[in-house]
């Protein structure tokens, strides 16, 4: 995967707005009878009789994403995994990840891929196109909170859509890790990255903030701290001031509502856990009336030109991102395509002639 | 932190049935102990309510886009997951495509892969050609049924359609009525019949023999398999079915209100069959929305009639871990319906890829010498 180009942010990024413009023409399909689900899941219970059953903890489960993607991909397929959040402590990454890609006609599959990289960097990547449409075209600094693998994923796909962003500042909990993280990014990306002491001082006066932050307190940005004309982007779960989406942010732009409508609809967004996606905010204002359905805008509407994405150099938006399967399948199949033609992977046979018909 | 490798077995369809995916007797066996763990509660399935039969991609019924799949019969994408206790202790998801032409260019309706992953680090185990797991476990579970729930002494069987699901139907009821003695099959298509009749004597050294009509093949059976695919449904009057047989129902059958009012039901899981009710409920468009293809629509419609109730139902797994009764008596007639469930993919999946592990059989695939990120 890593030879076939997995890594290549540039490439990714331009994949994932090819996706959100399919995804915003409606040409693709995702799980459930919405067409519009994230994916299925095992959900581990709080405790159990039976010792060998696993029990619920931060990011603990196991998920099957599926989709068809329509335009050039014309793809189905999906992505099976599971986490466990003490993983990295026997040296495997907290979660470990498979795409399987399937012939939409034959529903053959042509693919078993790897996919904890095709993960990370489509992950990445949606940050990166969110600033596209939704950042300051002259944006300055970026502020990253969290030291992880998304937040890499996040920052290499944030300097090619802000190429004036030449400060970047890095908070995380454990300084040992913001400070391999500043590293290794300053060398990968050539801006000044940087780390700084807190949680404020990486958002305040940044024009691009992204928190990438796992675990079962993740942070909470105070709306105050946002200045006018920045862009919040959220690829993972956060805590924001009550009401800071109907009163302080401008613009609440997020991946695809639909999915998260399903999410909701499915039970498998807990309103009140700090852990939950950030479109629990919105569910529980809209219960509320504090705001409506059409007040939120999809990417892949910005990516379409159906909506504006940033119209003034000081709207303070709010991107919260929950991640689909399409995006996934786009990633994962242009790297095969790339695999293929350079002659890399395993052929192997389901079967020469199928047993029984 | 030094990381750590992964790697994973990969078996093929002819590996496979190297490591004995089509040996209906351990099938059985593993199967009946899926049950048994499902009786204990020791599993989990998808979703909120953990009994969801899995996520599928529904194509649209008309065209959107050029290249966009359509609706049709079987046309569909699937995911089922499930977490399997007891000895298995794994994780594991069937994934799979339909398409109904495809036997036309060579390919099976469905082709299927299961894969297996540890159920604590989430690391992938093993990636399996799944199509001979899911007809051998769909096979078995008429035949865990009938151990339970066959008149004792039962000798004959019906068999209502000659696909590859009822032979797999037939070899488990012969593993789960070892006095049954003779056989019937009948399908629309008389040579299919013939063929099924000639192969599955030879297989089983039972008598099977083709009949003419439906009613012949019903008439005198203790045991009853349907296992019919595509839009025309067997119609079975009530009348036809003896005293004391057990109906069950792995295809689609049109049986009468009164079948389901006046006998016994069992479902393989009425939890998961509840799930699809919620799930109906919940939807948009309603209870219609899930009332076209559940197999059991006939007896959620009688549920929401208020003909039945949800308690009326049993579930196999109750039966064979013994907190629930199963069969009464011997004039007792029992219909069995079957939703098929990831946990029998899962368990059969694993026990061959155990056999495959001891006989040494399959391609080990890394994952990764180490994490690039972690």
């Amino acid at each position: 995967m890593i030879k076939a180009g997995v890594l290549d942010m540039p490439t990714c990024l331009e994949t994932m707005e090819k996706v959100f413009t399919l995804v915003g023409k409606g040409d693709y399909l995702m799980g459930g009878k919405s067409l519009n689900s994230h994916g299925i899941k095992i959900h581990f219970p709080k405790e159990s009789p039976f010792p060998g059953m696993p029990v619920a903890g931060p990011d603990r489960r196991f998920m099957a994403m599926v989709a068809y993607l329509g335009g050039e991909f014309h793809v189905c397929g999906e992505k099976w995994y599971g986490s466990n959040i003490i993983n990295p402590t026997r040296g495997l990454p907290r979660s470990v990840l498979v795409v399987v890609l399937n012939d939409p006609d034959t529903c053959a599959p042509f693919a078993f891929m790897s996919a904890n990289l095709i993960s990370a960097m489509r992950t990445g990547a949606m940050p990166g196109l969110g600033a596209k449409f939704l950042a300051r075209k002259d944006a300055k600094s970026i502020g990253i909170i969290g030291a992880g693998v998304i937040s890499r994923g996040s920052l290499l796909s944030l300097v090619e859509a802000c190429k004036n962003a030449m400060d970047v500042k890095v908070y995380d909990l454990f300084p040992e890790k913001s400070a391999a993280f500043c590293a290794e990014m300053s060398t990968l990306t050539g801006r000044n990255v940087h780390p700084v002491a807190s949680l404020e001082e990486a958002v305040v006066g940044s024009d691009v903030v992204n928190l990438a932050a796992a675990g079962a307190n993740p942070p909470h940005i105070k709306g105050e701290w946002l200045k006018p004309g920045s862009l919040l982007s959220l690829p993972a779960g956060g805590v924001l001031d009550e009401g800071f989406l109907v009163n302080g942010a401008d613009k609440v732009v997020i991946d695809c509502w639909e999915m998260h409508k399903t999410f909701f609809e499915e039970g498998e967004v807990p309103l009140h856990a700090p852990t939950a996606l950030t479109s629990r905010y919105l569910f529980s204002h809209i219960e509320k009336g504090e705001m409506t359905e059409e007040q939120i805008t999809s990417l892949g509407d910005v990516v379409v030109g159906k909506k504006p994405g940033r119209t003034n150099d000081s709207e303070r938006i709010v991107y919260i991102q929950g991640g689909m399967p399409v995006e996934d399948l786009a990633w994962g199949l242009t790297v095969y395509k790339k695999a293929v033609e350079m002659g890399i992977g395993t052929e192997l046979k389901l079967w020469d002639s199928a047993h029984w018909m | 932190m030094q990381g750590k490798p992964v790697k994973f077995l990969y078996l093929s369809e002819p590996e496979m049935i190297e490591a004995g995916v089509l040996d209906m007797k351990q099938c059985v066996q593993v199967v009946d102990e899926v049950f048994h763990l499902l009786g204990k509660g020791d599993y989990l399935m998808g979703g909120p309510r953990e009994n969801e039969h899995g996520l599928m991609i529904w194509f649209p019924e008309e065209k959107r886009f050029p290249n966009m799949p359509v609706e049709g019969p079987d046309r569909r994408f699937m995911a089922m997951i499930a977490y399997l206790g007891g000895r298995f202790n794994v994780c594991g998801e069937k994934w799979y495509g339909s398409n109904i032409v495809n036997p036309k260019r060579g390919l099976p309706r469905s082709i299927l892969t299961v894969m297996l992953n540890d159920a604590d680090t989430s690391e992938p185990l093993a990636i399996m050609s799944g199509n001979l797991i899911s007809a051998m476990r769909t096979g078995a579970v008429p035949g865990v049924a009938a151990k339970y729930l066959a008149r004792p002494g039962a000798e004959s069987c019906g068999c209502v359609g000659a696909g590859v699901i009822n032979r797999a139907c037939l070899m488990a009821i012969k593993e789960g009525v070892p006095t049954l003695k003779r056989a019937t099959i009948y399908d629309l298509d008389t040579e299919k019949a013939a063929a099924y009749a000639k192969e599955m004597s030879a297989l089983l050294k039972i008598d099977v023999v083709p009949v003419g009509t439906l009613k012949e093949t019903i008439v005198d059976a203790d045991v009853i398999s349907v296992a019919t695919a595509g839009a025309s449904k067997a119609l079975i009057p009530d009348e036809w079915l003896k005293e004391g047989s057990l109906l069950t129902l792995t295809g689609t059958a049109e049986l009468a209100d009164e079948t389901y009012l006046g006998n016994t039901v069992i479902a393989d899981n009425w939890k998961m069959h509840q799930a699809w009710l919620t799930e109906g409920e919940e939807h948009p468009k309603g209870v219609e929305s899930i009332l076209s293809w559940a197999p059991s629509a006939p007896i959620i419609k009688l549920i929401l009639d208020g003909k039945m109730a949800h308690e009326d139902i049993r579930s196999l797994g109750d039966i064979a871990s013994g907190t629930v009764k199963g069969r009464c008596c011997d004039k007792e007639r029992i219909v069995f319906v079957t939703g098929g469930m990831p946990v029998e993919d899962v368990g059969w999946g694993y026990q061959v890829y155990q056999n495959a592990l001891k006989k040494g059989i399959g391609q080990e695939l890394k994952l990764w010498d180490e994490p690039h990120w972690f």
